[in-house]
């Protein structure tokens, strides 16, 4: 099973590391948006458990690498690795 | 995709892929195709294999092995384009958001996909059945109107290349 986290933690952790950032909820996915960037593949969690739901770290550690998020700002939020 | 052997956990596999997909938007039918688009496949533990993407770099899929993985990630870069055939309202727009969508590079991952290529090159990291080609290899995309009276059969078939880079 790969390594997951809250969904509310990667939102914490974006209201402190990527200030400003939008997040727009799609048919099968999250958009992350800032700087006029796209980050298209955040889940929304499995069927039936969306409230808080856990998703794979690895989406995760794609986005923080996407937007160059320093890892001293993001590890106190999530555990990616 | 089958790997060799059992690879070290960390190991990454720097690819290059080329997708072709048929689509449907709000009054157009089009034929999107991907070539050289760069990916990173890591084994990042037991079973786990993660693919990031560096073009498009908003996006990331995983698997038990690498294949699939990339299986995954195929799949993900097509729903992402009927994502944005679904929110584009003619032709031109969804040309111009997969243009964006495909060089908005992974920067962080670009920068360990290049780190990736000198263990290939030495032939320490390489895929069962997999070709390796050279990693600068031209990179594009073209979104071209697809004539109905022109749509075959082979429309329902991906095309679907992945490669090794070097």
């Amino acid at each position: 099973m790969p390594r997951v986290v809250r969904l509310n933690d990667v939102w914490l952790m974006l209201d402190a590391c990527l200030p400003g950032y939008e997040r727009i909820k799609k048919p099968h996915r999250w958009n992350v948006k800032h700087g006029g960037r796209v980050y298209h593949e955040v889940p929304l969690g499995e069927h039936g458990k969306r409230t808080n739901p856990e998703i794979e770290a690895g989406h995760v550690r794609g986005l923080v690498k996407f937007f160059q998020i320093d890892v001293a700002c993001y590890s106190k939020f999530v555990n990616l690795h | 995709m089958t790997d060799n052997a059992p690879a070290a956990i960390g190991t990454q596999y720097p690819l290059l892929f080329t997708y072709r997909d048929t689509l449907f938007g709000n009054g157009f039918v089009v034929e999107v195709q991907a070539v050289n688009g760069r990916a990173l496949c890591v084994r990042e533990a037991e079973d786990e294999y993660w693919v990031y993407g560096i073009n498009p770099g908003g996006m990331a899929a995983h698997g038990v092995d690498a294949a699939g993985a990339h299986g995954a990630f195929r799949k993900a870069f097509t729903d992402i384009l009927v994502d944005l055939a679904h929110e584009s309202s003619n032709f031109d727009e969804f040309q111009a958001a997969v243009q964006t969508f495909f060089d908005d590079t992974n920067k962080g991952y670009e920068a360990d996909w290049k780190q990736a290529l000198p263990a290939v090159q030495r032939g320490e990291v390489s895929l069962e059945g997999i070709e390796t080609v050279p990693a600068n290899s031209p990179r594009s995309i073209a979104v071209t109107v697809k004539q109905v009276e022109l749509v075959t059969p082979q429309d329902n078939s991906a095309n679907v290349q992945y490669l090794l880079a070097a």
